[in-house]
């Protein structure tokens, strides 16, 4: 038992080790420094210690001492891809894969792969490659760290554009710094060991200065110290009481500035120096429908993703009142946020950031200096929603203005000052409502002046005699301003609200329907038509099949719709099928406008259930913005849970299936085996009678005796007949041979067949028959007809066995009337098969004679019904005349 | 009177067909394969063959395409293939009637009685007059009588009568009875066949529901027969 247990133990270790690589960096505050050197020594040494050693990318710069110490480690040749004319190497993540090696080396970890690699970031790479269990050992240079971008940036002066996000390095195990003092680095710089002798003129002047070297050395010396306290506090607290303590929760705020960027950098550096959680706030309201305003704060929210932020939508038409808000909801102790705009307008328009310092709320506002000049005041009035809307308002409001000018000073005596005055105010409260603040300002503004020129002393002058006009207009003015301000709000807030209704309601259409279907097929081909209505472009849904292999299951492409055995037609280009690959493995959303692979047509969406990949979606998107990236995964969510339903009911279906089949398998020869042994046992036992020797018998009792083999052996014919018939209606294989058939033909043979096997002396037929010929197979309708006589002749009690058949629009209306003891309550189950009735438990049969008449005449895409009417047990039976007709549709040959 | 030759492999059919038919007067050859049975055949004066299809050397469909070259003897097909394009296959390749195994030996001795009839008519002579029950048709005047009385058919329904009363006892096929009456390429219409076979039954039977004179025969086609007395 003990050995059993550290054996289970040990496995368990070795598979959790085999879960993730160990992810080894070393850091260095400049290039030259010597990591590639370092890298590649732990990696002799590793190798001298038996381990599996392979170099996955090596940037060797021409170094002579590098590229010897790299010699005698395999190197994996890298992926060689096609740019813009030139050829680029890139970490070939499939070969070092399918190498399977102990350890990676993988130099320069911030590097940006070539357009058209499976990853646009290196560190993908080697992240992918720790999580098939690869161990890494990768270098870095300290200014590639996102959240010091912008330090480095204002300590050199040179803006870094290759950048590792700081999620990356929480996933490094194991930092090791590489420190060389910047005289030194300067010196094996001009000794050509860096870079080669033409570039370290240029070098020198530009980013080797010591003064740099000096700033970034420190700055890789405060992360790494930083990051082992970190290491030791985090001990100390796990230790002390077995987790981190959480006190404080910095939020920023995200526009669509420039600046935010900034300011979530320096967020993320405050969140990880107070060891505390980060909030990023982007508040919904104007920029709704603004596409660029949009995508850039987009941007700033995958900025803040990758930093690991928590990212908080609010709605809200007052942006004040949602950061207030915020604040107390999530106990913010620390604020980030831009600075004031400290410019002429920046009085008249309060800025974000001052209306909520204003506001007094109960924590610390950091605000982040801008490194950008401001705009300039002309950039400033340039309209952001497109030139035409913004003039068409300004001119209406002029137009208007000059129309309540004429009117006013033509009837300047009969209006009078006063309303003269209000007319003009109504015009700028309309503007406010109708076009908002600036155009309501911009109205008021020109109309006070209008008013001054023309309807105050001294006339066509912009002066004014009585001073107290002067007030009058500054009180004009902020009416105009305010009026506006309030209109905007309101406005901005329905559109915020109604935007988000929209989707709301699209999610609640897809969802509610989505319940419905019970196949993959159809429930793909609503996805993709809702996709299309929403976005109007190329959508498509593949589903794995069995083999696990993705297959579209519908598509609109140029607005035609494909259905599941159309799509082999539309086939995926080689770049989006390893796209729809890499989402299927990965389960996360790939293509357009994502970071990986992100120079294809589309962006692939994964629909998961329960962590399963069970469908991808694929949208041709004009642009994937925060609202759009919302609606598109509570829509995957939706169509995700959706499909795994349907799986579980089609595995329902087939278990039922499967089971029914087998009842019913059962069930058949339990009844096949009674049935034939009854008349088998009257032949064998009436034959051996006649046959032995021991017994004599009258000429009389002999004859009754074959009379009695003889129907035995006609019932076991018939028996034989229904299974026959009953298993090809069972299979689908019943054919039917389709021709014009005459009614009274067909009841005439039948009722002679049945009349034959069983003759009854107490019953009589009547037939009413007026039908022109229909179309259906002779011998099976025949068939049906002889069991239902054969039933009628075995069950009816004394009396009249009435047949009628009559033209009833398209179809043949026909009823076979017999007098039964038959309870009403049994009529529902008589056509299930292998269904006895009460009355028929003395009389043979094998139950499957209305089950075969059901199933001739439903193949025939007719009906029957059983009703028991004043002591009658009366079967109707629906045939359409001609089953081929345009009108019912046939799929018959 | 010829022998009744039996083309079957089956021992067990055989011994009862010689007994029952044996009973009744009839003669019999038997033969094992469609080779034996061909060689009998042509040895031997022989009124009309049992075949069944299911033979040792082969499908008895062979025989029926073999025989017809040289003899004009009556077929009846005694088969457990119970599939209508079997029996409609082997009715126009010549065979005469076709039952379905298991079968009564009177339903047996009924066809097989139906079909020597005819075939001893046709031998004396060429009938200007055809009697079948109480029906009376004169080919050469073209009229019919029932019990006596002249009964108005059109040219289409007697042409009809005249086909199934020149080939009474014989299986006739939609088809054959189609492209005889209406001519080639009518082949498929049976909607007519179906109409004008329900008016003259209203003319010629006695109850329409319940044929006498002509019957069907599920799944290949019609009859007539001598209406039991």
């Amino acid at each position: 038992m003990e050995k059993l247990k550290s054996k289970a133990e040990r496995l368990l270790e070795e598979v959790q080790q085999a879960e993730e690589g160990n992810f080894i960096l070393y850091l260095g505050a400049a290039a030259g420094v010597g990591k590639t050197f370092a890298m590649l020594s732990k990696g002799r040494q590793l190798q001298q210690s038996g381990i599996d050693v392979v170099v996955g990318y090596l940037e060797a710069h021409g170094r002579e001492e590098t590229e010897s110490l790299a010699e005698g480690l395999e190197i994996i040749p890298t992926k060689k891809i096609r740019y813009g004319g030139a050829e680029f190497g890139e970490v070939d993540i499939d070969s070092i894969l399918k190498r399977d090696p102990e350890v990676v080396l993988i130099d320069e970890l911030a590097h940006n792969n070539t357009q058209g690699s499976s990853y646009e970031k290196r560190y993908q790479d080697v992240l992918e490659i720790l999580s098939h269990g690869i161990d890494v050992i990768s270098t870095m240079n300290i200014q590639h760290i996102e959240s010091l971008n912008d330090i480095v940036y204002s300590l050199t002066n040179v803006r870094v554009v290759e950048t590792v996000p700081d999620s990356v390095l929480e996933r490094v195990d194991s930092f090791r710094l590489i420190d060389t003092p910047p005289d030194e680095l300067i010196e094996r710089l001009k000794s050509g060991k860096i870079y080669p002798q033409e570039r370290v003129e240029s070098a020198l002047n530009n980013f080797f200065t010591e003064q740099n070297l000096s700033k970034l050395r420190e700055l890789s010396l405060r992360k790494a110290a930083l990051k082992v306290s970190d290491e030791l506090n985090e001990y100390s607290v796990a230790k002390r009481d077995g987790r981190r303590s959480q006190t404080n929760t910095v939020m920023v705020c995200i526009d669509h500035h420039e600046e935010s960027m900034d300011a979530v950098r320096y967020a993320k550096r405050l969140s990880d120096s107070l060891k505390a959680d980060l909030i990023a706030l982007q508040i919904t309201s104007d920029t709704l429908g603004n596409p660029q305003k949009s995508a850039q704060i987009r941007k700033h929210i995958r900025l803040a993703e990758r930093l690991g932020a928590t990212i908080v939508s609010k709605i809200s038409g007052d942006k004040t009142d949602a950061v207030i808000e915020s604040i107390e909801e999530y106990g913010i102790t620390e604020l980030v946020m831009t600075r004031p705009k400290s410019r002429f307008f920046g009085l008249l328009f309060p800025n974000l950031t001052k209306s909520v310092m204003d506001r007094r709320p109960q924590c610390i506002i950091n605000v982040v200096p801008f490194e950008k000049p401001s705009p300039t005041f002309l950039e400033q009035l340039k309209p952001i929603d497109g030139i035409s809307d913004n003039l068409r308002y300004y001119l209406s409001s002029l137009a208007m203005l000059v129309a309540i000018t004429g009117i006013s000073f033509v009837g300047k005596e009969l209006l009078g000052i006063v309303n003269i005055t209000l007319l003009y105010l109504l015009l700028t409260l309309f503007s406010a409502i109708r076009y908002g603040v600036a155009y309501s300002f911009f109205t008021a503004l020109i109309g006070v002046l209008l008013f001054d020129f023309l309807f105050i002393e001294p006339y066509y002058t912009f002066s004014v005699n009585d001073l107290r006009y002067a007030l009058s207009f500054i009180i004009f003015l902020i009416v105009g301003y305010t009026s506006g301000k309030l209109s905007d709000g309101i406005k901005a807030k329905n559109k915020a609200i109604k935007s988000e209704e929209t989707r709301f309601r699209r999610l609640y259409e897809l969802s509610s329907r989505l319940g419905d279907f019970e196949k993959e097929e159809d429930a793909s081909r609503f996805a993709v038509e809702k996709l299309y209505a929403i976005f109007n472009s190329k959508t498509m849904v593949l589903i794995p099949d069995e083999s696990d292999k993705l297959k579209i299951a519908s598509a609109i492409v140029n607005s035609e719709m494909f259905s599941s055995n159309e799509c082999e037609v539309y086939r995926l280009p080689p770049n989006d099928q390893a796209c729809v690959q890499w989402v299927y493995r990965n389960g996360e959303s790939a293509g357009k406008f994502t970071n990986t692979l992100p120079n294809v047509e589309m962006t692939y969406f994964p629909s998961k259930a329960f962590d399963k990949t069970v469908a991808i979606v694929a949208v041709e998107l004009p642009i994937l913005d925060a609202p759009t990236y919302e609606l598109l995964s509570a829509f995957m969510n939706t169509f995700a849970v959706s499909l795994w339903r349907i799986g579980l009911f089609r595995q329902n279906q087939h278990i039922k299936l499967v089971e029914a089949s087998e009842k019913l398998t059962s069930v058949l020869f339990n009844s096949v085996y009674h049935e034939l042994k009854t008349p088998l046992a009257a032949i064998l036992g009436s034959v051996s009678t006649i046959n032995s020797p021991d017994v004599t018998i009258s000429e009389t009792s002999e004859k009754e005796l074959l009379v009695n083999i003889e129907e035995s052996a006609f019932e076991m014919e018939r028996i034989l007949k229904n299974l026959l018939d009953f298993a090809r209606l069972e299979n689908g294989l019943m054919h039917l041979k389709k021709d014009w058939c005459d009614v009274e033909d067909i009841v005439g043979s039948a009722y002679q067949k049945a009349l034959k096997q069983h003759p009854r002396d107490d019953v009589s037929f009547s037939f009413d028959v007026d039908s022109p010929p229909i179309k259906g197979d002779f011998s099976l309708l025949e068939q049906a007809m002889l069991n239902l006589f054969d039933n009628a002749l075995k069950y009816s009690k004394s009396g009249e066995i009435k047949v009628h058949a009559a033209k009833r629009g398209t179809h043949l209306l026909m009823s076979i009337s017999n007098p039964s003891d038959i309870e009403g309550s049994e009529l529902s189950n008589i056509f299930d098969k292998f269904y006895r009735a009460e009355i028929s438990a003395k009389i043979k049969g094998s139950g499957l004679g209305l089950s075969i008449i059901k199933g001739i005449i439903q193949a025939h895409k007719g009906s029957i019904n059983a009703t028991k009417r004043y002591g009658e047990f009366i079967l109707t039976i629906s045939l359409p005349i001609d089953a081929n007709d345009s009108k019912m549709n046939s799929n018959e040959e | 009177m010829g022998s009744i030759l039996v083309v079957e492999d089956d021992s067990g059919i055989q011994k009862m067909l010689s007994i029952s038919l044996g009973a009744v007067g009839y003669e019999l050859i038997k033969a094992g394969s469609i080779k034996a049975g061909l060689v009998a055949l042509s040895q031997n004066p022989i009124s009309l063959v049992l075949l069944d299809l299911g033979l040792p050397d082969g499908d008895g469909k062979t025989f029926i395409k073999e025989a017809k070259m040289f003899s004009e003897v009556p077929i009846i097909v005694v088969s457990a293939r119970d599939i209508e394009s079997e029996k409609i296959e082997a009715l126009e390749m010549g065979a005469d009637d076709y039952l379905t195994k298991p079968f009564s030996i009177g339903e047996l001795i009924a066809r097989i009685k139906a079909l020597s009839r005819r075939v001893r008519e046709k031998d004396e002579s060429i009938h200007n007059e055809i009697s079948i029950g109480k029906l009376t048709i004169n080919l050469v005047n073209k009229t019919l009588m029932l019990d006596s009385k002249p009964v108005k058919l059109t040219k289409k329904e007697f042409e009809l009568l005249a086909l199934f009363a020149k080939n009474r006892g014989k299986v006739l096929t939609h088809t054959f009875v189609l492209e005889n009456v209406w001519g080639r390429g009518y082949g498929k219409e049976t909607h007519y066949l179906r109409v004008f076979m329900a008016q003259l039954r209203k003319k010629i039977e006695e109850n329409p529901s319940i044929p006498q004179y002509i019957v069907t025969e599920s799944g290949m086609g019609y009859r007539m027969n001598e209406p039991l007395s």
